[in-house]
């Protein structure tokens, strides 16, 4: 088990996932390795199906029952304690429990269906404040619960405190969650997708809440997209996913300024920028994500890849450290690169 | 590093399933997800065989016994089971075998039939009258809704008290008090497609309701009809045999699987000695009980297998 | 709420009529005539018509359909369902026999098939794709396929005249023990019987909900697995469980005419197929009529029931 350096809260190495489905074995994560800071967001991107929700989950060992970790690890720094290693925890055991909600909470995409439609708002954060904060009387949990609401910036919590959640609508929904999340301050926020199902200017609402809690709690924030824009506007590090790899990691400077990965690069041609005019050259990515169960020998991007060669068909190539912070996954970086890293 | 944790057996059947993913000895080879799933469904393929030999058994049953189920032999009366009489003969000397095999002929088609016809006119009045909407619709609902608000059995006695016992008018009533829940079915599935944008689409380029209603939506309502009749042709059979007992079924002088079973109540006296003659009527239970299984195990393979949110 | 159920009770008459007319009718038209179910053979060989007539006027036999059904309408407005036309009793006092047997059989069959059908259907549901889920699987499709009235004489056969463990039908008058002695067994067939069918719904409705990601959230609150199972699994699966249970409920005494019959039953169930049998219209309509109210009240009782349960619904 390494040791922790810095202000790192949670560090994941070399996670494989599968998922055993259809009697047929998915390898879904294949050695993902990432660290999340202190007061840091780290944005993880990438195309639908690239396992970036599957990363969240894991984290906090909340797969399905048809999936397992195979290797890797997750390991958890509490202030001034010995590492936690998520993955050897029993799944749904005592230990995982208490760390759920308390240290790590999480988001999830669709806020419609993530909150119980039979309580009420209230209820269920008290359910989540109840469940790691012993002996609290009913008037206190109550109190924290439209504490909790209010701080997250829902009008007239005290009533909202008591109604159901067909009654809010998606952004309130959202705010609900967040405030769920938030209302045992944990140390990670991991946030699956918290936008897609909400429109622009509540999304900028909810990014702006997501902010504020990092800036005045130092929350770690792990956030999960797959839109560019939100990536720029939000991280501190990047990840960028493609079937079931980190292809490039760092810094969001490093990764958009020098990206070094043709998997980055492409991305981030193909995303028109703002500012820059209505005359860019939009170039889509060619070729078609593979499927799961016919994936490519070596690297999983070569088939779709400018700079492919016969190694890249038949070796997966590892993690290559640029700088201390910066890694990519590919035997041609800096080949072809415009700024010539 | 591999979790030290005990190894269950979900994770033993995970490492074979790995391993046969990894020797590349896992593919796709019938590409039908519905066929796929159906075959690997154990229990949907044993009821299928079953069904199919009793099937067998029963419409080939001059290939299997040479007694009629009619032919009385008094002389031989609750034989028991030997080289002669497979399964003994009952209390008027019929070879119990062979009424077996010929009664399952008047179960089988009386439920299949039934249920093939509740759904034919279910499913008519459903897509046409469901998809049209209007005052027929209405009217139809209507008369579905008097026929629901009866307890079927309650509905099917007054019917045969009504009409009398016969075989045609068995299979009559059935279909009778069948077709309401058909109807609300493939109507329901019908008001849900309605909506469906392709629907809506093939609307816009002007083509007849009629046609949108059997050439699109019938296909897209198949699954839950076909399971739907599998139950219900469970359910019929199991009716039959109910009224028999009750004394409304098909009349006593026809061999079917509820009459020949029903010579346990005789004629309302259960004797306490019915153990002793057991092939009087266990091996028709049987039988009668392997077969509804054998249409259950089938009609719920066929609801997972058409039920793309279920994964196999 | 109030509102709504006096909407919906007032919405139950034209609904009543057209069936209690339709039933009317329909015994018009059975073969045979009353009078030889009234009258022994031997007395009806030597009646003249005109005594037969008389006959007829006094049990209210004679007069077109329609005026019968009118004076049988009025009747049951005021509390008069008729007279027996076997024995001359007021079918509303024969009601009131029969009626505690089968409520007292039939709610002891819901219970027992309630609680072990949930229960089951749980178990099944959380040990999904485990051993235990499948033999309840199986067991459940068994028992569907089993027939109500087999499995009912099976255990007369081996429990009350082989072992001789209960009394052979009949309802106990003997005080509570002797009524609970005879009840057990033909409530034991009905309730196991119908426990098949609660359970498979159970168990879709508890997999339904545990795949929602509500409870995903709930895990992720750090909620031990019992109460996220209890308190957000079930307790969203309980809505569709309840509508089965409620729809049950006629279905429980239509059920119990197998098991009345079987088990000598004095109950409703029995009573109605001697009745139909013997062409009894009066005690048929009075039964057919409290059938179809059973039916509309419990669908009643059911949005009653979701609106309570679920607070997406509300009650228009």
């Amino acid at each position: 088990m390494s040791e922790r350096t810095g202000d790192v809260v949670l560090s994941v190495k070399d996670l494989h996932v599968s998922f055993y489905t259809n009697r047929r074995c998915n390898r879904v994560l294949r050695g993902v390795s990432f660290d999340i800071r202190r007061g840091r967001t780290l944005c993880i991107v990438g195309e639908s199906g690239c396992g970036k929700s599957v990363t969240a989950n894991a984290i906090l060992r909340l797969l399905p029952e048809l999936s397992r970790i195979e290797q890797g690890s997750v390991t958890y720094w509490r202030e001034g304690e010995k590492g936690i290693r998520l993955d050897q925890l029993k799944k749904n055991g005592r230990e995982v429990r208490a760390l759920r909600g308390k240290d790590i909470a999480i988001i999830f995409q669709d806020p419609m269906t993530a909150l119980n439609p039979v309580y009420t708002v209230g209820k269920q954060i008290r359910e989540m404040i109840r469940q790691h904060k012993r002996g609290m009387r009913r008037k206190e949990l109550r109190h924290e619960s439209v504490q909790a609401l209010a701080a997250m910036g829902i009008p007239a919590a005290e009533i909202r405190d008591g109604e159901y959640p067909h009654q809010f609508s998606g952004g309130m929904r959202q705010r609900a969650m967040i405030a769920m999340a938030m209302s045992c301050d944990p140390k990670i926020l991991l946030a699956d997708e918290p936008t897609t199902a909400l429109d622009v200017t509540i999304s900028a609402q909810i990014f702006e809440l997501m902010n504020a809690l990092k800036r005045e709690h130092g929350t770690a924030i792990v956030m999960i997209t797959h839109n560019m824009g939100v990536v720029a506007e939000m991280a501190d590090d990047v990840a960028v996913m493609y079937m079931g790899n980190i292809v490039e990691y760092g810094s969001v400077e490093e990764v958009f300024v020098h990206p070094v990965h043709p998997y980055t690069r492409a991305l981030l041609r193909s995303i028109p920028v703002l500012g820059k005019g209505k005359d860019q050259q939009l170039e889509p990515i060619r070729g078609m994500t593979p499927d799961p169960f016919h994936r490519p020998k070596g690297c999983q991007f070569c088939p779709r890849c400018d700079f492919a060669t016969e190694r890249c068909e038949k070796e997966m190539p590892q993690e290559e450290w640029l700088s201390s912070g910066h890694y990519a996954r590919c035997f041609h970086i800096g080949e072809g690169s415009v700024n010539g890293k | 590093m591999k979790n030290n944790i005990r190894q269950t057996a979900l994770d033993r059947k995970m490492d074979r399933i790995r391993a046969l993913e990894e020797s590349g000895r896992l593919s796709t080879r019938l590409t039908s997800r519905t066929a796929r799933k159906l075959l690997s469904n154990k229990l949907a393929v044993l009821g299928a065989a079953l069904f199919l030999v009793i099937c067998i058994l029963c419409f080939a049953a001059p290939l299997f016994t040479r007694w009629q189920p009619g032919a009385i032999s008094l002389r031989e009366r609750m034989v028991q089971p030997s080289g002669e009489h497979l399964f003994g003969t009952d209390q008027m000397g019929r070879d119990v075998w062979a009424r077996i095999l010929y009664g399952g002929r008047i179960s089988i088609v009386v439920g299949l039939g039934s249920a093939l016809g509740a759904a034919v006119i279910g499913v008519t009045l459903g897509m046409f009258v469901g998809y049209k909407g209007g005052w027929a619709d209405r009217l139809v609902l209507k008369i579905s809704d008097v026929f629901l608000s009866f307890p079927q059995m309650v509905l099917i006695i007054i019917m045969v008290a009504l009409v009398g016992q016969s075989l045609r008018n068995m299979i009559l009533i059935f279909i009778l008090t069948g077709w309401p829940s058909m109807y609300r079915m493939a109507r329901s599935k019908v008001l849900s497609l309605k909506e469906a944008e392709f629907v809506q689409a093939l609307t816009a380029f002007g083509i007849s309701p009629m046609k949108i209603a059997f050439k699109h939506l019938l296909p897209n309502t198949v699954g839950p009809i076909v399971v739907n009749i599998t139950l219900s042709t469970a359910m019929f059979i199991l009716q039959e045999a109910s009224l028999s007992v009750l004394g409304y079924g098909v009349p006593q002088e026809i061999a079917t699987w509820g009459n020949i079973i029903n010579v346990i109540t005789n004629a309302g006296s259960i004797r306490y000695d019915w153990l002793g003659y057991w092939w009087m009527w266990l091996p028709c239970a049987a039988v009668l009980v392997l077969f509804v299984l054998a249409i259950n195990f089938i009609g719920d393979g066929l609801r997972d297998a058409s039920d793309p949110t279920q994964i196999g | 709420m109030l509102n709504f159920i006096i909407r919906k009770l007032l919405g139950m008459i034209p609904m009543l009529l057209i069936i209690t007319l339709l039933i009317y009718a329909g015994i018009e038209l059975m073969p045979g005539d009353v009078i030889d179910f009234l009258i022994p053979m031997d007395q009806l060989a030597e009646m003249n018509p005109e005594q037969i007539a008389a006959f007829k006027a006094a049990k209210g036999l004679d007069g077109p359909m329609i005026t019968r059904y009118f004076s049988w309408l009025r009747g049951v407005c005021t509390g008069d369902l008729g007279y027996s036309l076997q024995n001359n009793m007021p079918v509303g006092v024969l009601m009131l026999q029969k009626l505690p047997a089968t409520i007292e059989l039939s709610l002891a069959a819901l219970i027992i098939s309630s609680v072990l059908g949930v229960a089951l259907g749980l178990i099944s549901a959380i040990r999904n794709g485990k051993l235990a889920d499948n033999v309840l699987t199986v067991a459940g499709m068994i028992g569907v396929a089993i027939p109500q009235f087999l499995f009912g004489v099976f255990c007369i056969i081996l429990f009350c005249l082989n072992l001789k463990w209960f009394p052979v039908g009949q309802r106990g008058t003997a005080g509570l023990l002797d009524e609970m002695h005879h009840l057990f067994l033909p409530a034991f067939v009905l309730g196991i019987s119908m426990t098949a069918g609660v359970m498979r719904y159970s168990r879709s409705s508890m997999l339904d909900s545990m795949n929602c990601d509500y409870v995903k959230t709930a895990r992720a609150k750090g909620l031990p697995e019992w109460k996220v199972n209890l308190f957000h699994g079930f307790r969203v699966a309980c809505t569709p469980v309840m509508v089965l249970i409620g729809f049950r409920l006629p279905m429980l005494i239509s059920g119990s005419i197998v098991i009345e019959n079987i088990f000598q039953w004095p109950g409703v169930g029995k009573w109605f197929t001697d009745a139909v049998k013997t062409q009894n219209t009066p005690i048929i309509m009075s039964v057919g009529l409290f059938m179809v109210l059973l039916v509309l009240l419990s669908s009643l009782l059911v949005d009653i029931m979701t609106a309570i349960l679920d607070p997406r619904v509300k009650l228009s």
